[in-house]
């Protein structure tokens, strides 16, 4: 390994000075990935910056109407959050199937958009909530909607030195959403599917619907095709309704790939979890469908 | 570049490499060997540690990260000389067989019990989930963090300076 410069930053202000360096700078926040691909040697930085203290970037609010989320707040801060648990469902549940307490202690959110794998937990999720992801760069901020956050395999829109700075969803109290995936075993492992579903609904009926199934391809893909479940009664019918539509889509997404008669299938499961536990949390909240 | 750390109560300060991680820094320069590494990649658990009272896997964090944080390792949970009740437990109910994963197991639990002193067993698998062991099929852990809980949780969760 080459030997490299490493610095933490504590303020946003630090981030800035470092910035008009004019070097290439490499962030790390929880590490559990960077420093994998580190000794693997796919990455030599001239600079480390260590951004898993710095505190402007850390923290969830509710702000205009939108949950508001530090870059370097970790999974196990997201996983127990209780703005999460009540505006994004689906992002609490992703942030606790993510490795184990050990790994969720460390990972952040911001890492795990900007390391834009496509078994990725938690950009399903952010994909169903229409997450905005603001950039912070020597020339201030930018804000990219997360489906356009990554633009290739394993590549982001960031462009040098910048950095996420804050996730954005709009939080919605008629909004209800779950998260799901099928992996080897049931904790700490990778997703080989998983599938977040947002819904709006308005008596027992469902007005608007985003689903996002992960592992496709280089990005979560976006359910379009939401005919026959726009102002549908959330019934039994509902949940294979979505799962045919969501076969279908795996389909048509990966037609060449080994894993395609096995996903198009998987997809329907997780299709039914995902409604299962969305009614349940209605009629939780006493509201019975 | 120079840091300081509060390991088992302890401050040291220490020279470290900016590539060198909290594992490395904890077996080679202060000589703790509970703390092991198996997988080197967070998965195995066996380079657990608490940080700031949080289970971290040692091997995912770069020692020049850990400035100024609180690090508890097993030794840090005798006093005087004696065990404390979860580690007396694992021992009482056999949930120690080669022992390699026992030292990152008993943080895991540690790190659960600060935050929850009475937890149900689906917590506690949930908290053991990121530590293997190849021996006892989990069952007997379990069992011990139960019979520890009974004895006297309040030992297990005293907060150290």
């Amino acid at each position: 390994m080459r030997s490299y410069e490493a610095v933490s930053v504590k303020t946003e202000g630090d981030l800035l000075e470092l910035l008009k360096n004019n070097k290439k700078l490499t962030y790390i926040a929880g590490g559990t990935d960077f420093i994998i691909k580190l000794r693997e040697g796919k990455v030599s930085p001239e600079l480390l910056v260590d951004i898993s203290c710095l505190e402007d970037f850390r923290g969830i609010s509710v702000q205009d109407g939108f949950i508001k989320i530090g870059a370097v707040t970790t999974f196990s801060e997201i996983q127990n959050s209780s703005i999460i648990k009540k505006y994004a469902r689906c992002l609490a549940q992703a942030a606790a199937k993510i490795g184990s307490v050990q790994i969720r202690n460390r990972a952040t959110i911001g890492g795990n958009i900007v390391n834009a794998s496509p078994a990725a937990d938690s950009l399903p999720a952010l994909g169903a909530l229409s997450a905005v992801v603001e950039v912070f760069g020597v020339e201030g901020l930018r804000k990219v909607n997360i489906e356009d956050f990554i633009i290739d395999m394993r590549k982001t829109c960031l462009r040098e030195n910048e950095i996420v700075k804050n996730i954005y969803i709009p939080c919605s109290p008629d909004s209800f959403s779950s998260f799901s995936k099928v992996g080897a075993r049931k904790s700490v492992t990778i997703s080989k599917l998983n599938l977040a579903v947002n819904l709006k609904y308005h008596k027992d009926v469902c007005l608007e619907i985003n689903a996002a199934v992960g592992t496709l391809g280089k990005n979560f893909v976006l359910l379009k095709d939401c005919d026959g479940l726009i102002n549908r009664k959330m019934d039994e019918d509902f949940a294979k309704v979505l799962g045919e539509k969501l076969s279908r889509l795996v389909q048509y997404t990966i037609p060449n790939r080994a894993s395609m008669p096995y996903k198009s299938v998987a997809i329907r499961g997780l299709a039914e979890d995902v409604m299962e536990d969305i009614i349940n949390e209605l009629s939780g909240r006493g509201i019975n469908l | 570049m120079e840091i300081v750390l509060y390991v088992n109560g302890k401050k040291y300060k220490l020279d470290v490499g900016s590539e060198e991680r909290l594992l490395d820094v904890l077996r080679d320069k202060i000589g703790i060997k509970s703390v092991r590494e198996g997988c080197s990649e967070g998965e195995c658990g066996a380079c657990t540690v608490l940080m700031d009272k949080k289970p971290v896997t040692s091997c995912l964090v770069l020692a020049f990260q850990a400035e100024g944080k609180e690090i508890l390792t097993v030794e840090g949970l005798i006093e005087n000389g004696e065990l404390d009740q979860l580690q007396k437990s694992f021992i009482e109910k056999g949930a120690i067989q080669c022992g390699y994963c026992t030292p990152g197991m008993i943080l895991s639990i540690k790190g659960l019990l600060y935050q929850n002193p009475n937890p149900t067993e689906e917590e506690i698998r949930e908290a053991i989930a990121g530590n293997l062991c190849r021996c006892t099929g989990y069952k007997k852990i379990v069992d011990a963090v139960i019979d520890a809980v009974q004895k006297g949780e309040e030992r297990c969760v005293r907060t150290r300076q």
